[in-house]
């Protein structure tokens, strides 16, 4: 780990990756600050849009579309309580955007088990069997909603938003937010059950 | 079995948001009431339960390695590129291959309320192109207006107080009904300005202009020294930008808007009057939109950013920005940015802009500054132009704060829910008295609501709102209706003007297209109606401006000092 991280040091112009060592290093406060929303975000923000996405490379690049997209309006956020509703609404949108492009409706074939294999930390090989086959099924479950009611069910229970805060991401109201959440869940309903979960 | 369904439907929204915590007490107690004696909503709760826990449960996965790298490395591209607003060198002027004019004609007699003998128009222009010009003619009686000796520099509220309104028809801006006619065949069109006189319902020709066409969103400067209008490239699906120095009927042709929407229609004059703010695109080139900036003092023109995705907005008219101009850069999350007055004198805009707010696109100030209306949503490209996606809505901003808009903005349609494709277009107007503004035109993709019998909202309404006495546009709000056949009419420009009603509310010029027959509402064959009316709705029969002509319309007011708050 240390090893690479000299090499990435090495290959890029400054020196030191973001995180820490350029949090010190750097007397620039627009540098500061986004290497710590980069750092307490870019995971779950990944994790979000993989889920929308199903495909780990392309939820990469919007992962990184979305940061640099950040951190070019970066000036505008004046309430840094808004900052996590505020990063989420702008990779909705890409990804949004993305999912556009492709014209991508339902992915994830048989083929191309896209999340499922990649890396992360695991416990053990059966363990992480189970866990891989169930993610699969909620995956294939979640692949067949709307992108809309996608995204409001992941921004719900997976990233454990309220409707406020869903609201903000999707520009919509109180009201919207709640009306489209309950159409996500019955639609989430019948789309585990066709997976074979109970209920 | 839709009955029973639709019993249980309320409920289930509430098990669904239970989940959160996020009932009110009264909700809480319903709901709980109701699952005691529902069998089905106690399963529909535990699945939803269960379908939380199995989402919530997903493996966390960890982000590639080289993300950090990768997004440093765009950083890094981003911050040594040139950034979005600057201008390229290498273009000034002669957008699409733009025509500059000199235009020897004298309008004798035509007297603006600017000095006429104080043109402040250079004679070259940095494209060789030459425009053939006419002579603008004043087959009318013309009337001077109140201060022939007013400097076309000083801003609106500098002007002097008004003597009688509003004037008469032979009169060009302040304080006078204007508006285009379009007539003539094909091969022989003619476009020109008139005035009407409210007190006699008399018009008379004022001025024509060169470049004809169907006409489209024509704004006078606020020193009713020059006309800027747009007539539509029917064939291209866009606009061509014109200028006009009304005393000696001098044309530019300036660019070509990048489609035909709302958002390029839009054009500002700074308050001074020195300044055409506008959206241009190569279209030819495959090149997108940019705000552009025409300059009276040499009647050049300039390009102000660069990103391809931008839209001009409003000048600030007053305030310590005043001055300074609002631009918008159109993407799936827009944003808009404050450009100062230097950067547009030195043609070289070379200082970050002092101010930008994200989720706000293309925001029109009030004609004192103190609100703006502007749009939110998730933005896509659409040919060289862009439009609203998904999440559209107008918002109304709130009480100002040091002199200008506060930016913390009211959905200007309270009552409609904004789903995925909510409002994706309309088209906004503001009285000169800074509080009442109009709408329509509106493109409403939801589920139009019942108000009274009537759906909500309607393309060929003309909504108002008020600004100042917080007025939003509501299904039982103020709205008029000046068509009598939905398919075939729409309103399609709304100028607030001073014609006496008797009713305590502002009066407006309604543009109304009629498709011909045989053609949708959306071609352009037909002819347009200037009608009058009251902000209030009216019964009957209203006025009709020019009622023979073919085409007749927008209407242009450029107000006098004391009507602006």
């Amino acid at each position: 780990m240390q090893l690479e991280d000299e090499v990435q040091s090495m290959a890029l112009p400054g020196g030191a990756s973001w995180s820490a060592a350029m949090t010190h290093r750097v007397a620039d406060l627009r540098d500061d600050a986004f290497a710590r929303l980069f750092d307490e975000f870019s995971a779950p923000i990944y994790n979000y849009v993989l889920r929308m996405v199903s495909d780990a490379d392309r939820a990469a690049d919007i992962t990184q579309d979305t940061f640099i997209k950040a951190y070019r309006k970066l000036d505008t956020v004046t309430d840094a309580a808004a900052t996590r509703s505020w990063l989420y609404r702008i990779a909705t949108n890409t990804a949004i955007d993305d999912m556009r492009r492709r014209r991508m409706t339902i992915s994830m074939p048989d083929d191309a088990p896209a999340i499922a294999n990649r890396a992360d930390h695991r416990p053990g090989p059966e363990a992480e069997a189970m866990s891989r086959t169930l993610d699969e099924r909620v995956q294939r479950a979640l692949m067949t909603l709307r992108p809309n009611h996608r995204q409001c069910l992941l921004l719900s229970d997976l990233e454990d938003m309220s409707a406020h805060q869903i609201g903000e991401v999707m520009e919509l109201s109180y009201a919207a937010v709640r009306t489209l959440l309950c159409r996500a869940r019955g639609e989430m309903r019948k789309a585990l059950a066709a997976e074979g979960f109970a209920r | 079995m839709s009955m029973d369904r639709g019993r249980h439907e309320p409920f289930e929204e509430l098990i669904s948001a239970s989940l959160h915590d996020d009932l009110t007490g009264e909700e809480r107690r319903s709901l709980d009431a109701h699952l005691d004696g529902c069998e089905r909503c106690r399963e529909t709760l535990a699945a939803f339960s269960d379908q939380r826990r199995i989402v919530a449960g997903l493996h966390y996965l960890a982000p590639p390695r080289d993300l950090e790298a990768r997004v440093r490395t765009g950083v890094e591209a981003a911050e040594t590129s040139r950034p979005w607003w600057r201008r390229p060198p290498a273009i000034f002027a002669g957008v699409g291959g733009g025509l500059a004019v000199v235009a020897g004609a004298l309008l004798a007699l035509v007297i603006l309320n600017g000095s006429p003998d104080e043109p402040p128009v250079g004679q070259t222009s940095p494209s060789p192109s030459v425009m053939v010009s006419q002579a603008p003619i004043a087959s009318e009686p013309i009337i001077e207006s109140p201060d022939p000796n007013a400097s076309p520099a000083e801003s609106p509220s500098a002007e002097p107080e008004p003597s009688v309104r509003p004037t008469p028809p032979g009169s060009i801006g302040w304080g006078a009904i204007n508006y285009l006619r379009w007539e003539g065949t094909l091969a022989d069109q003619r476009l020109a300005l008139y005035g009407f006189d409210p007190a006699t319902e008399t018009t008379a020709p004022l001025l024509d202009l060169e470049v004809v066409g169907r006409p489209v969103a024509p704004v006078f400067s606020p020193d009713s020294a020059w006309l800027a209008y747009q007539v539509a490239l029917e064939g291209r699906g866009t606009n061509r930008i014109i200028v006009v120095h009304l005393p000696t009927g001098e044309s530019y042709e300036i660019g070509e808007t990048p489609d035909a929407s709302v958002f390029s229609e839009r054009m500002t004059w700074s308050p001074e009057s020195r300044y055409l703010a506008y959206t241009a695109a190569e279209i030819d080139a495959e090149v997108g939109p940019d705000a552009w900036v025409f300059d009276t003092l040499d009647a050049t023109w300039a390009q102000v950013t660069d990103s391809q995705s931008t839209y001009a907005a409003s000048f600030v008219p007053f305030g310590v920005d005043a001055g300074a101009l609002w631009v918008s850069e159109a993407d799936s999350t827009p944003s808009t940015h404050l450009v100062v007055p230097e950067d547009l004198a030195d043609g070289e805009p070379g200082t970050v802009p002092d101010r930008s707010m994200d989720f706000v696109f293309q925001p029109l100030l009030s004609p004192s500054g103190d609100h703006a209306i502007f749009w939110r949503g998730s933005m896509r490209q659409e040919g060289e132009g862009w439009a609203i996606d998904t999440g559209g809505m107008l918002y109304l901003t709130g009480e100002p704060v040091d002199g200008g808009p506060s930016w913390s903005g009211e959905e200007l349609f309270p009552t409609l829910v904004v789903d995925q494709d909510a409002l994706g277009s309309a088209r906004v107007r503001w009285s000169y008295d800074a509080d009442w503004f109009a709408v329509f035109d509106v493109q409403w993709r939801g589920t139009q609501t019942d108000a009274g019998g009537s759906p909500f909202p309607r393309t060929d309404a003309v909504y108002f709102g008020r600004a100042v006495q917080r007025m939003l546009i509501e299904d039982d709000g103020t709205w008029i209706n000046v068509t009598t056949d939905a398919e075939m009419e729409r309103p399609v420009d709304v100028a607030f003007v001073p014609y006496d009603f008797g009713a305590d509310v502002p009066s407006v010029a309604v543009t109304v297209f009629e498709s011909a027959p045989g053609e949708s509402g959306d071609s352009p064959v037909g002819r347009a109606r200037l009608l009058l009316a009251p902000a209030a709705g009216f019964g009957g029969g209203v006025p009709e401006i020019d009622a023979e002509a073919d085409w007749v319309g927008p209407a242009l007011y450029v107000p006098q000092g004391d009507e602006i708050r």
